[in-house]
This record gives structure tokens, sequence and C-alpha cells, in this order.
């Protein structure tokens, strides 16, 4: 996420919060007005590949967290438990539910990615 | 609504953007920081803003110490070099924003801002995106943003810099409109000595970080308190000579000097262009005060001659367009040349 964020923030001078500071706008109110609607389609965008990330995390969490069921799972993870169980059905449902979030999580990938550089200067 | 500073020092990296600095803008009127690039007026600006903090010295506004004073809540309006427009927001909204944040109540905001874009000619511009706009536009919309929440002073950054000079010379003139009626009590900085001249009744003159001379337009262009002030705002020639029998003899002239100058010691002669006389070269008077027309180019109502002297140096001087044709000069000319007036400096570390 922040690999998307800071190259957006650094492309932009810091002139518009600067300008924003001698109307007399706080901190907060120069974030919310000024920064936050320059940057929140790299934020979204950025949001969503966090996203993808985490919902494909297999080995860390097998290894580190010990992947107890329903605690700390993922959905990679349940695949291999359902199917070591001989739930077949269940695995592949499972399977399928993972392939279809990842092709809705591509194509809103895809939309982001043409919204923010829309957006970028 | 006045403007002081008071040895105000800010350094960068250890290096000194500007140092030990002190001047005074007076209420309601247009003061000019001059100077090249990288001489810390903008620097200067930022501090009276309250953008920068001072590593030392104090900034008064209306007699009120505000060194410490957050930016906030200086009550300046600043319009910086590249406009710095919110560009997610229209140009109504642009304007509104230093009143919206304020918290006023909508439709006052809305009669603040209407107020504003008759002021600045853009009234039916309000819906449009700051994309959408030309520069000179964009300049103006900035300035009815700053101008919006009713500052006691106007901080103007090279407000023309990024235009072109079509451009700036309508807004200059604008701006000079725009402060007949405001009074407001503006500083604007600039490397532009023709800006400088034209819109302000007071100048400061910045260099490296010090201030070099203030005053009014006219006293530093005729009496130049140093040799960077001498060649950086007005055109000059300078000619180089020395102190022979306590006056300065440049070339064949012989110029006064200031007193108490040691014999001997190198003199820089600055000359305004206009303050050459030249005559056709009768013969044999006066040989050494000779020069040689090398180039003749028309400008509008004068002629600008350039020279070059018996002693190898050049000399380029203007001269109205009447006098020239009376003279009937063409390039390769020898003529004679009088210097009406020039202003002597002694080479530095030898008191004047």
């Amino acid at each position: 996420m922040a690999k998307e964020v800071l190259p957006v923030l650094q492309a932009q001078k810091s002139d518009q919060e600067e300008a924003a500071l001698t109307l007399g706008a706080r901190g907060w109110q120069v974030f919310l007005r000024v920064t936050l609607p320059r940057i929140k389609w790299a934020v979204l965008y950025g949001v969503i590949l966090c996203n993808a990330r985490a919902m494909g995390e297999f080995g860390a969490v097998s290894v580190v967290s010990g992947h107890i069921r329903g605690r700390t799972n993922t959905l990679p993870l349940q695949v291999e438990i359902l199917y070591d169980e001989y739930d077949f059905a269940g695995a592949f449902a499972v399977a399928s539910m993972l392939s279809l979030l990842a092709l809705v999580t591509l194509a809103a990938k895809k939309l982001l990615a043409l919204r923010a550089r829309e957006v970028r200067p | 609504m006045s403007v002081r500073v008071e040895r105000l020092s800010k350094q960068f990296a250890g290096a000194a953007a500007v140092s030990e600095v002190s001047f005074a803008a007076p209420s309601g009127a247009i003061t000019t920081l001059l100077g090249p690039s990288g001489s810390g007026k903008t620097t200067l600006l930022r501090l009276i803003a309250g953008l920068e903090v001072p590593d030392a010295g104090r900034v008064f506004l209306d007699g009120r110490e505000c060194t410490r004073v957050p930016v906030q809540k200086r009550e300046v309006g600043f319009v910086f070099q590249g406009h710095a427009l919110f560009e997610h927001l229209t140009v109504h909204e642009n304007v509104a924003f230093g009143l919206r944040v304020r918290r006023l109540p909508a439709r006052e905001v809305g009669e603040r801002v209407d107020e504003l874009l008759e002021l600045v000619q853009l009234r039916d511009h309000g819906r449009r995106q700051p994309a959408q706009l030309s520069g000179g536009q964009r300049q103006r919309v900035a300035f009815a943003r700053a101008l919006a929440t009713r500052p006691r002073v106007l901080l103007l950054d090279e407000p023309f810099g990024a235009l072109d000079a079509r451009v700036r010379i309508e807004l200059r003139a604008w701006l000079r409109r725009l402060h007949e009626k405001t009074q407001l009590t503006t500083v604007l900085v600039t490397h532009d000595q023709e800006e400088a001249l034209e819109l302000s009744e007071h100048v400061v003159v910045v260099h490296e970080g010090r201030v070099e001379q203030s005053g009014t337009p006219l006293e530093i262009y005729d009496h130049p308190a140093s040799r960077f002030v001498a060649s950086f705002v007005g055109e000059a020639n300078v000619l180089h000579g020395h102190i022979r029998d306590g006056r300065a003899s440049v070339g064949p002239h012989t110029l006064s000097a200031p007193a108490g100058v040691r014999e001997g010691a190198t003199v820089h002669a600055f000359v305004r262009p206009h303050d050459v006389q030249i005559a056709r070269a009768n013969g044999v008077a006066a040989p050494l005060a000779g020069a040689v027309v090398e180039e003749l180019s028309r400008v509008g109502g004068s002629v600008k001659v350039a020279l070059r002297l018996n002693s190898g140096e050049r000399l380029t001087i203007r001269m109205a367009k009447g006098g020239f044709d009376g003279l009937r000069l063409a390039c390769g000319d020898r003529v004679q040349v009088e210097l009406k007036g020039a202003k002597i400096f002694v080479e530095e570390g030898i008191g004047i």
C-alpha cells in the first residue's frame, strides 16, 4: 500500500498543503480536505493489493501462526485442511470461492488502476 | 497594517539563506523584495508568512511580535508562484476554502466568493476546474482565494513568474488597479526589476541573504549603494580605472571620486546608457575619448548604440531617436564620448 501511495505523494508538491495552511486550515483539515482527496484512488488501489496479498497467504500463516481452524487461518490453508480430511466437496467449494474472489479482486484492481492513473498529474 | 522584520536569520542544511535581515514594509503600500534567484527573498517572505521558522530574529505584524505565531493565525494572504490551486476543487470551492475551514455560514461564504470572483473578473468561471483556465486566470483565482479571508497583509511570491511576457505585463497593470481598490499592505517578491520599479513605492534589494539597499525605486536607480545594486538594477556599463590624484581616472575620463580613497586603488565606474553623450569626432580633437560605432539597433522610440572605446572597453548607450537622426551615424563611424554621470565604486576592502 505504501508502495502505491508514496510515489503519488512524492509527485505532488506540497504547495497546495502550504496554501491550505496560509488560508487558516489546521493540520487535520489540510489532510482531510487537500491531501486525502488527491491520493484517495492510490490508497484504495493499495488496499485492494493488500487484500489480495492477505487472502493468498499460505506459508507464513502455516508456519508462524500455527493455522488454528477458525482463528488463524486463511482460505488456502482451509483448502488444505479440508483436503487432508478427505472432504473433497468442501475443499473444491472453498477453492472455487478463492478463484472467484481472485477474479473479483483482479477486476477491481484493473478499474482502480485506470482511475488512479487518470487522477495522477 | 505594517510588516517589520528584525535581524532575521535562517539556515538550510548549514547554508545561510537569510542572514540578519531587517526591513520594514509600510502600511497600505506595495513593498518589493528584489533580488536574483537564490538571494533568499522567497525564504524571507515565507518567514513573514510563518511557513518557515527563523533561527534568530523577530517578525512584527502591525507592531505586534508574531515570530512564534503559527501560519494559520497570522492572517496573511499568500500567492504562490505556481498558483497552488486545489486541483480537485472548482474555482468557487477554491475561493471558498479559507471561509469554509473557518466554518462560516454557507450563505455568507457564497456571497463573499461571488464578490471576490467579481473583483478578479472571473464571475462566470466559478464552476470550472482550475485545469480549464488559462495561466493568467488561474493566478487571478489564487489572488481571490488569498483575499477571501480578509488578510491583513498580502504576500506575493513571484506571482507572475510562471506566465508569459504579455500576460505578465497585463497582470501587472491589473495588480496595480487591484491594490488601488484594496489598499492592502503587500510584500511582493520578484527578480524582475521592471516589475519592482513599476509596482512599488518601496524596494528592498536582497542579495546573498542580506539587504543591499532599500528605498524608493528612484533612489535605488539613481544612487545605488553597492556595485551589486548598480549592476542588478537597471542597465549599466562598467568601465574600469584607477584613483589618480584623488580622482577616478577611467580611460581618458576623469571623474570625481569619494574622499579618502587610496591612491592607485581600482575603481569601477557604472555608467547608465543614457548618461553618455556622443558627438561626431571632428578630426584631431581629444582623440583619447574617441570610440567606434560597432552596432546600431532601433528599439521603439530610442536607439541602442554599441561603441568600442579606444581603450578597448565596450559601452552601450541609448539615445532618443531625434538626437540620433541629427547625428546620422553609421557602423564604423568614429565618435567622441562624454560621460555625463557615473557612479564610482572603489575596489572592496579599501575604505570609501
